[in-house]
């Protein structure tokens, strides 16, 4: 919507087809281009944070099914002991490192993307309030794809 | 060999770009004097009175180079207001600005403040933009809220 908007306003310079009401009046077509690429980057932002944030819930919500369900397979006796170690106060990391340490090469790269993209998380969810290095530079595709992979790897077992 | 398709696309454009047909030189002038317009408003009809005379100074001499898409590159005069050790800069921001006929913004110490010329060719104020827009014409009134809003 925000590039729709984007494609369309400018062309209102031509066409005169605005309110004098818009809250883009008396813009220039340099700071509405400026606006919309500001208000792009924020929304795509709000969106990588709510991805990483919607996987790692889901992540916490299997390492509790888990538990509660005490499961036989692997995976679940890994998660059950750290269970006993940290109870609910466990660390994402510590989640993840269940899956790695009888996953699949595959897997573990699929993790290794994820926690990578953690450090996206951190500087997002803490207000941006430091230079990030992170390796990469992430949209959201990139992101959901991060994420995708990494559900579909751990619902597998 | 261009396809079809891609000949049409650029003809579009073509047609689109020349069917506005907008005098941009008659368009810069008519903006260069509007602006003059507005000055002399404010330094005769604002701060003309015998009283303000000899407490604030009006400088109309210093220009800016603005460059606008279609115009091009031309040169406007600003206008600073000094008062004591304060000053209020009035630099017009250009002609070409969605839904309006040009912009000057005003500085002062504190903040900024913006005008808008009007399809009617009135000047307004910009009160606020969120969470809805806000006019209201120039006046000595008005004026006086700007300055006070600006400035120190």
């Amino acid at each position: 919507m925000i590039d729709a908007e984007k494609g369309r306003t400018p062309d209102s310079f031509s066409t005169g087809l605005v309110s004098d009401q818009s809250r883009y009046l008396a813009k220039t077509r340099e700071e509405l281009i400026e606006f919309f690429d500001e208000q792009r980057e924020e929304l795509d932002e709000a969106t990588m944070l709510n991805l990483l944030a919607a996987t790692e819930a889901a992540l916490r919500v299997d390492y509790l099914v888990r538990v509660i369900r005490k499961k036989r397979d692997k995976i679940s006796k890994v998660v059950g002991k750290l269970h006993k170690k940290h109870e609910k106060k466990v660390p994402l990391s510590g989640i993840l490192n269940c899956w790695k340490q009888d996953a699949m090469p595959a897997t573990n790269a699929v993790i290794g993307r994820f926690s990578g993209a953690l450090h996206l998380r951190h500087w997002l969810a803490h207000g941006r309030c430091w230079r990030p290095k992170l390796g990469q530079k992430y949209d959201p595709r990139d992101v959901f794809e991060i994420c995708d992979a990494l559900l579909k790897a751990t619902a597998s077992s | 060999m261009a396809s079809k398709h891609i000949t049409e696309f650029f003809l579009e454009k073509k047609a689109k770009a020349t069917s506005s047909n907008v005098d941009w030189s008659a368009k810069r002038d008519q903006w260069i004097q509007a602006v003059e317009n507005l000055y002399d408003t404010v330094a005769n009809d604002y701060l003309g009175s015998d009283d303000i005379a000899g407490i604030v100074t009006v400088d109309r001499t210093r220009t800016k180079s603005v460059q606008e898409q279609s115009i091009g590159s031309y040169s406007i005069h600003e206008m600073i207001l000094a008062v004591g050790d304060e000053e209020v800069l009035f630099s017009p921001k250009g002609v070409n600005v969605l839904g309006a006929k040009g912009r000057v913004d005003v500085r002062g110490d504190r903040g900024e403040a913006t005008l808008v010329r009007q399809l009617d060719d009135q000047w307004s104020l910009v009160l606020s933009r969120t969470p809805k827009l806000q006019l209201v014409p120039l006046s000595d009134e008005s004026f006086l809220a700007m300055l006070r809003s600006v400035m120190r």
